[in-house]
């Protein structure tokens, strides 16, 4: 897969992981807020599992896209596979309405969007240090001139 | 109540999905136009690209989850 997307994709695994256990040790610690941290260890493997899933989408048509500019033909059509998207989101939203007192409703709302989120995050995190590395390198050239 | 739940579970995955729809159409064709210009720039396009269609498919996510209660709520 591509360097600069899978980059995104091993950091938005380890977040949601280090997430993960961190809700798991919540919930052990904690059990009257039990619910809460199984709710947002739900949403956030969900979310996470979206983004995967558009990685991979996103790749998918772009490649045909290429090969369609070199004159490569590919019949096949392919969309961005919003509709899985949607159904595990509403799968996610329906175990908390289903077993109240396992899963909180808000916290798995709030977590669904949480690895979208973390990628606009990293994406100005990546292009601000890429900033920081070309001023560096000019620098250097003009100090050699 | 009943029936103004459902009014406002159609709106809200309706508009959402409208707002969506023309939000990826938009992405998704200026970067196809980019690699088509500058095939040497695919990287950096497909990671733009890539954050983009995630933020915009939250709305409809949210949207259509927020319907779903909505519903469950008029039954």
């Amino acid at each position: 897969m591509n360097n600069e997307l899978s980059k995104y994709r091993i950091v938005v695994v380890r977040v949601v992981l280090g997430l993960v256990a961190f809700c798991l040790l919540v919930s052990a610690a904690l059990p009257t807020h039990r619910a809460i941290a199984h709710g947002l260890i739900l949403g956030s493997i969900v979310s996470c599992i979206n983004v995967l899933h558009m990685a991979y989408k996103v790749r998918q048509l772009l490649e045909t896209a290429a090969a369609a500019g070199t004159g490569e033909r590919r019949r096949k059509r392919y969309g961005l596979g919003f509709g899985f998207r949607l159904a595990t989101s509403i799968l996610a939203v329906v175990l908390p309405l289903e077993f109240p007192h396992y899963f909180s409703e808000i916290a798995v709302m709030a977590s669904l969007v949480f690895a979208q989120f973390l990628l606009l995050i990293l994406g100005i995190i990546y292009s601000l240090k890429e900033e920081r590395m070309r001023e560096k390198a000019k620098k250097e050239k003009a100090d050699q001139s | 109540m009943g029936a103004l739940a459902l009014i406002a579970a159609g709106i809200v995955a309706g508009l959402g999905a409208l707002g969506a729809g023309i939000g990826n159409g938009l992405v998704i064709s200026k970067t196809v136009e980019g690699i088509a210009r500058q095939p040497e720039a695919k990287s950096t396009l497909q990671t733009t690209m890539f954050i983009g269609v995630g933020l915009i498919e939250v709305l409809p996510i949210i949207g259509v989850v927020l319907a779903f209660i909505f519903y469950g709520m008029a039954q």
